[in-house]
C-alpha cells in the first residue's frame, strides 16, 4: 500500500461527461459558497451562531438546511434516471451503465439517509422540546455531535461524485454483488462508511429524543397529555434505538468482508448473503416507520389546528402509533418472500404485514373525523395533509398487494414495487415534512411562508407525483424490472416518457418551493409572526415567542390538559400561578461536535481509500476529543436569571 | 382487465363530481392511468394475462384484494373531499362543533372494518400461499419435467432432463405438464422470473431453489433475471417457448442430434465471458454439472435436492387446488 492508499489521479471522474459535469457543478457551488461567506464576512457569525451551537432549534434548522441541499442532489439523480429510461429503448441512452448504476444507488441512499432522516430529525429537534415545555433536549452536546456525524456522512456521499465513484450496488448494497469479487473499488466503501457514520448519529439522536421525551416533560404533562407529534417522535426514537444497531452491524460486517477479507456474506467460504438480507431489513422495515411516523404526527397536529378542533380519537391514534411501532419489527421478511422460505414462513410474515394496515387505516379515519364538524382553514399545510390522505391510501393498498406472497412473486423487483414505496415515502413522509415545514417555519424563523407559492408547489408536486408514479404501477403489470439501464420492449417507452414528464412537474414543485422561500424572506415584514401563535395553535410550542429565546420558555408552563395552549385559551378566567423565580441553565457552545464530525469524515475517507495511517490518526483524534469532553470540570452551564417574568404571563392572558 | 378499469372508472366518477374545484389534477391523472391501462392490450400486461395455473391464481388474488380494499379506499376518498368542502371556514360557525372529539361507535367501526378486511385477506393469504407455493408441485396427473437452471453473468444455462441437452438463453417447455425448475447461481444472487408463466424465486450460489408451474397454453414468453447484478443486467433475459408435447419431443431430438456438447471448458468459458449470449444449444452436458456448480461454493452440508433455508418441507399437492385456479 502506498502513502495515499488506492487514491490516484485516475480517481477523478473522467469516465463520463455527465459525471464530470456533475462533479464540476458540485465543486463550483462549494467554491462559490465559500467565496460568498468570505466576501460577506460571515465566517465569524457562522462559527459563533451556528457551527458551535448546541441549541436544539439551531441544530434543527441546520438539519433542515442539510435535508434541502440533499433533496436537490437526490432529485437531480431522479431526473437523470427518468430521462435515461425515457430514452433507452434499444439504446444506451445517454448514461453508461457504470454511471446509471451509481445514480440509482446514490438516489436511494441520499433520499433515505441524507434527505428524509435529516428532515424529520430537524423537525423533531425544533419542535419536540417546545411541545413538551423543555428548555432543550436531554443531551445538547450529543445532539450537536449527531448532527455533525450526519453531515459527515452526507459529505462523503457528495465527495464520491468528485473523487472516485459511488456504489453501484443499489441503496441496499446486497451481497454477494456488493462484495469485492463483483464490485471492487471504493464505491461500495463510500456507501458503507457514509451509512456507518450517519447511522451512528441517528442512533444517538434516537437515544437523545427518547430520554428528552421521557425525562424533560413540563410538570403536569403525563404521557397521555403529550401532543401527537411528540408521541410519534417517541415511538420513532425507540425504533431508531432498536433498529439502527442492525444496520450498523450489517454494514460493519460488509466492511470487514471488503476490507479485511472476512467471509460473512461472500459466495462460498462459509459466507451467506441471506444473513445480510435479514439483518438489513430488520433495520430497513422499522426505518420505513421511522420516516413515516413523524409525518403522521405532523398530519395530526396540522389537521387539529386547522380544523379548530381537538383530534378525533386521540387515544386511538396513540395506540395505533404504538402498535405500528411494535409490528414494524415483525415484518422484515416480506422484503424477500422470493428467497425460498417455506409457505408457512411467508404466510406468517405476509399476514403480519397486512395487520399494520389496520392501525394505519384507523389513523386516516381519525384524521378525517377530526375535520368532521370542524372549521377548516385550507392553508398550505392542510393542502399537503389532504393530498396525503387521498394519495397515501393507494400506496397502502398496493402495499397490501405486495404483502401477499403469491402476488409478491409477480411484483418483487419490479417498478410496481418502486411505485409502491415512492407512494409511501413521497405522499406519506415527504408531504408530511413539507406540511410540518410550513406549519412550524414561523416558529423557527419568526415569519410565515408565502401561501400562494406554497399552494403552487403543492399542486405541482401532487400532479407530478401521479404522472410520475402511476405509469410505474402499470409498467409493473407489464413485467418491467427496476434498475434497468436500457430495455428492448417498445411498449414500455410511452409510459416511461410519461413518468419523465411527471418528474418535470415535481421539478416545478421544487422550483416553487425555492421561490416561496425567497418571496417569504423578501416579505418577512408583512409575514412577521409577532404573537408567537400565527395559526391559533393548540400546543405548547405556540405559547412562546417566534423564534423562541434560547431558553425556550421564560417560565416552564404547568400542563393541565391535552392541547394545553388551546385549553388555556378556552378556559375563561385562567390565571397562570406565579411560581418560584426561574434560574435558567444553558449548556455552553462548543466547537468539539463539529471537530468530531470532521474527524469522522476524515476517518471514513481514509477507510474508503485504504489510507491506514490517516484512519488511525482520525480515530485517535475522535477518542482524544471525547476523552477531553469527559474531563471538562466546568459543567459548561451559562446561567440566566429571568427578571421580568410578567411579560410572558401577559402574553398568555391577552390572547 | 375490464374489471380493474371499471373499478377505476367507478372511483373517479363520483370523485370528480364532488370536488372538481379542489382535485382536478388528481382526477386527471387518475383518468390518465385508466386510459393508459385501457390503451394497452392485455397482452402487454403480461401479469394480467397469465398462461399457467399458478400465474392465474396469482393474478386473481390481485383482483380479489383490490376489490376488498376499495371498501376502505372509496370512503376515504369521498370523505377527504367532502369534509374539507363541507366544513371549510366561513361566516358564522355553522356546523362547527369543536367538542365533537370522539364517538365510541365510530371508533369501533374504523378499527373493526379494516380488521375484518385484513382478516379475510389474511385467511386467503394463508390458503393461497400454500396453494401457490413455488415449491409445491403443480397439481397435475403428468410426471414433472425437471430442468436445472444456472444463472451466469449475464445469461442463463438450462439443463434438460436425463442429460438430453442444454441450452443457453432459451427455455423450451411442453404444454400441459408440470415443470419443476431447479435454480442455482454461479454468480451474484439473481432472480428468475417469467411474467405470465411463473412467479420469481432467487437463485443463489451454493444453494438450490425451486420453481414449480404448469403451462396451460402454447406461446412465447420472455423470462429474465429481475435481481440487479450490475453490468449487462438489463440483457439477462431469455425466450421461453411453450410448445405442444410433440414439438417438445421434436425439440429434444433435435437437441440431442445437434452434435456440439457442452464441455466443462465450454461452461467455464461461458461463465468467465461476462456478457450476454445469443441462444446456444448443446446435445450433452457433463454429468452432475448442476451439483458441481453448487459444490463450488458449498463444500459441506448441501446435498442434492436439499434447499436453503433447510426448513422447507416438501409440499404435497393441495387436493383442492386445481390447475387454472378459479377466481
Amino acid at each position: 500500500m502506498t502513502f495515499l492508499g488506492r487514491l490516484g489521479i485516475d480517481s477523478l471522474p473522467f469516465y463520463s461527461p455527465v459525471a464530470f459535469a456533475g462533479a464540476a457543478t458540485e465543486v463550483l457551488a462549494a467554491l462559490m459558497i465559500l467565496a460568498l461567506v468570505t466576501w460577506k464576512g460571515w465566517w465569524k457569525p457562522l462559527f459563533r451562531d451556528w457551527i458551535a451551537t448546541v441549541d436544539h432549534k439551531k441544530i434543527g434548522i441546520m438539519y433542515l438546511f442539510l435535508a434541502g441541499v440533499m433533496l436537490l442532489r437526490g432529485f437531480a439523480d431522479a431526473m437523470l434516471m427518468r430521462l435515461q429510461q425515457a430514452m433507452a429503448l434499444n439504446s444506451d441512452g445517454y448514461l453508461p451503465p457504470e454511471h446509471f448504476n451509481q445514480i440509482f444507488s446514490a438516489h436511494g441512499t441520499i433520499m433515505i439517509f441524507f434527505m428524509a432522516m435529516p428532515f424529520l430529525t430537524g423537525l423533531i429537534n425544533i419542535v419536540v422540546p417546545l411541545q413538551i415545555g423543555a428548555r432543550d433536549v436531554a443531551f445538547p452536546f450529543l445532539n450537536a455531535v449527531s448532527f455533525w456525524l450526519t453531515g459527515a456522512g452526507a459529505a462523503l456521499v457528495l465527495l464520491s461524485l468528485v473523487i472516485g465513484k459511488f456504489s453501484t450496488a443499489g441503496w441496499t448494497a446486497y451481497p454477494p454483488f456488493s462484495e469485492n469479487s463483483f464490485t471492487p473499488g471504493p464505491g461500495v466503501d463510500y456507501w458503507i462508511w457514509a451509512v456507518l457514520v450517519a447511522g451512528a448519529g441517528s442512533t444517538m439522536t434516537g437515544i437523545n429524543v427518547l430520554v428528552t421525551i421521557l425525562m424533560r416533560r413540563a410538570p403536569g404533562m403525563s404521557l397521555m397529555r403529550m401532543p401527537l407529534f411528540t408521541w410519534t417522535a417517541l415511538v420513532t426514537s425507540i425504533l431508531m434505538v432498536f433498529a439502527f444497531p442492525a444496520l450498523t452491524t450489517s454494514s460493519a460486517m460488509l466492511a470487514l468482508d471488503r476490507t479485511l477479507g472476512f467471509h460473512f456474506f461472500t459466495n462460498g467460504d462459509g459466507g451467506n448473503m441471506m444473513n445480510y438480507a435479514n439483518l438489513f431489513w430488520i433495520w430497513g422495515h422499522p426505518e420505513v416507520y421511522i420516516l413515516i411516523l413523524p409525518a403522521f404526527g405532523i398530519y395530526s397536529e396540522v389537521v387539529a389546528t386547522f380544523s379548530d378542533k381537538r383530534l378525533f380519537g386521540y387515544t386511538s391514534l396513540v395506540f395505533a402509533t404504538a402498535v405500528i411501532g411494535v409490528l414494524s419489527f415483525t415484518v422484515w421478511l416480506h422484503h424477500f418472500f422470493t428467497m425460498g422460505a417455506s409457505a408457512n414462513v411467508n404466510a406468517v410474515f405476509g399476514i403480519a404485514t397486512m395487520i399494520i394496515a389496520v392501525p394505519t387505516g384507523v389513523k386516516v379515519f381519525d384524521w378525517l373525523f377530526t375535520m368532521y364538524r370542524g372549521s377548516i382553514r385550507l392553508t398550505t399545510p392542510m393542502y399537503w395533509t389532504i393530498g396525503f390522505m387521498v394519495t397515501f391510501v393507494i400506496g397502502g393498498a398496493t402495499g397490501v398487494l405486495l404483502a401477499i406472497p403469491p402476488v409478491d412473486f409477480l411484483m418483487h423487483n419490479s417498478v410496481f414495487l418502486v411505485a409502491h414505496f415512492h407512494n409511501m415515502l413521497i405522499p406519506g413522509a415527504l408531504f408530511g415534512f413539507f406540511a410540518g415545514f410550513s406549519y412550524w417555519f414561523p416558529k423557527a424563523f419568526g415569519y410565515r411562508l408565502d401561501e400562494t407559492w406554497g399552494k403552487r408547489a403543492f399542486w405541482a408536486w401532487i400532479t407530478g407525483f401521479y404522472i410520475a408514479f402511476m405509469p410505474l404501477y402499470a409498467l409493473g403489470f407489464m413485467g418491467m424490472p427496476r434498475r434497468m439501464e436500457h430495455y428492448d420492449v417498445a411498449g414500455w417507452q410511452p409510459l416511461l416518457i410519461t413518468a419523465a414528464i411527471g418528474a418535470v412537474f415535481i421539478l416545478a414543485g421544487i422550483a416553487c418551493q425555492i421561490v416561496q422561500l425567497y418571496v417569504s424572506w423578501k416579505n418577512r415584514e408583512s409575514l412577521c409572526d409577532t404573537t408567537g401563535d400565527p395559526w391559533d395553535g393548540r400546543t405548547l410550542e405556540w405559547m412562546t415567542s417566534s423564534p423562541p429565546k434560547p431558553w425556550n420558555f421564560d417560565r416552564i408552563p404547568t400542563v393541565h390538559s391535552l392541547d394545553e395552549f388551546a385549553w388555556r385559551k378556552e378556559t375563561a378566567g385562567f390565571v397562570d400561578e406565579p411560581g418560584a423565580p426561574d434560574v435558567i441553565a444553558l449548556p455552553k457552545d462548543s466547537l468539539l461536535p463539529m471537530a468530531i464530525g470532521a474527524s469522522a469524515f476524515i476517518f471514513g475517507f481514509a477507510m474508503i481509500w485504504h489510507i491506514w495511517w490517516l484512519a488511525i490518526m482520525a480515530l485517535l483524534t475522535i477518542l482524544a476529543m471525547l476523552t477531553a469532553t469527559g474531563f471538562t470540570r466546568d459543567s459548561g452551564l451559562r446561567i440566566i436569571r429571568i427578571e421580568n417574568r410578567d411579560a410572558a404571563r401577559a402574553e398568555v392572558a391577552s390572547s | 382487465m375490464k374489471l380493474i378499469i371499471r373499478m377505476m372508472a367507478g372511483v373517479s366518477g363520483p370523485w370528480t363530481a364532488i370536488s372538481a374545484r379542489h382535485c382536478v389534477p388528481q382526477a386527471l391523472s387518475l383518468l390518465l392511468v385508466s386510459l393508459m391501462l385501457a390503451g394497452c392490450s392485455t397482452s402487454n400486461l403480461a401479469i394480467l394475462s397469465p398462461a399457467s395455473g399458478f400465474a392465474t391464481g396469482q393474478r386473481d388474488l390481485i383482483y380479489f384484494a383490490i376489490g376488498l380494499m376499495l371498501i376502505v379506499l372509496i370512503p376515504v376518498w369521498l370523505l377527504a373531499f367532502w369534509f374539507p368542502f363541507r366544513y371549510r371556514e366561513r361566516e358564522g360557525t355553522r356546523g362547527h362543533h369543536p367538542e365533537w372529539t370522539t364517538l365510541p361507535w365510530v371508533e369501533a367501526v374504523v378499527w373493526t372494518v379494516p380488521a375484518i378486511i385484513v382478516a379475510i385477506i389474511g385467511y386467503t393469504v394463508w390458503l393461497e400461499t400454500h396453494r401457490l407455493d413455488p415449491y409445491a408441485p403443480a397439481p397435475s396427473q403428468g410426471t414433472a419435467v425437471q430442468i436445472d437452471a444456472i444463472s451466469l453473468d449475464w445469461k442463463w444455462v438450462f439443463l434438460y432432463p436425463d442429460g438430453r441437452g442444454a441450452t443457453v438463453n432459451e427455455l423450451v417447455l411442453p404444454v400441459g405438464r408440470p415443470i419443476e425448475l431447479h435454480l442455482t447461481s454461479d454468480t451474484a444472487m439473481t432472480s428468475l422470473f417469467i411474467p405470465g408463466l411463473a412467479g420469481q424465486i432467487y437463485a443463489m450460489a451454493g444453494m438450490e431453489t425451486e420453481l414449480n408451474f404448469q403451462p396451460e397454453r402454447a406461446g412465447m414468453h420472455i423470462g429474465r433475471n429481475t435481481q440487479y447484478t450490475g453490468g449487462s443486467f438489463p440483457d439477462q433475459q431469455f425466450t421461453v417457448k411453450v410448445v405442444s408435447p410433440e414439438d417438445y419431443r421434436t425439440f429434444l431430438d433435435r437437441l440431442s442430434r445437434n452434435g456440439s456438447s457442452l464441455s466443462e471448458a465450454d461452461y467455464y468459458e461461458l461463465k468467465m465471458n461476462r456478457h450476454t449470449s445469443p441462444v446456444r444449444e448443446y446435445s450433452t452436458y457433463p454429468n452432475e454439472l448442476f451439483q458441481s456448480v453448487i459444490d463450488t461454493y458449498c463444500s459441506s452440508n448441501c446435498g442434492r435436492r436439499q434447499t436453503e433455508p433447510g426448513s422447507h418441507a416438501p409440499q404435497g399437492a393441495n387436493p383442492e387446488g386445481t390447475a387454472g385456479g378459479k377466481a
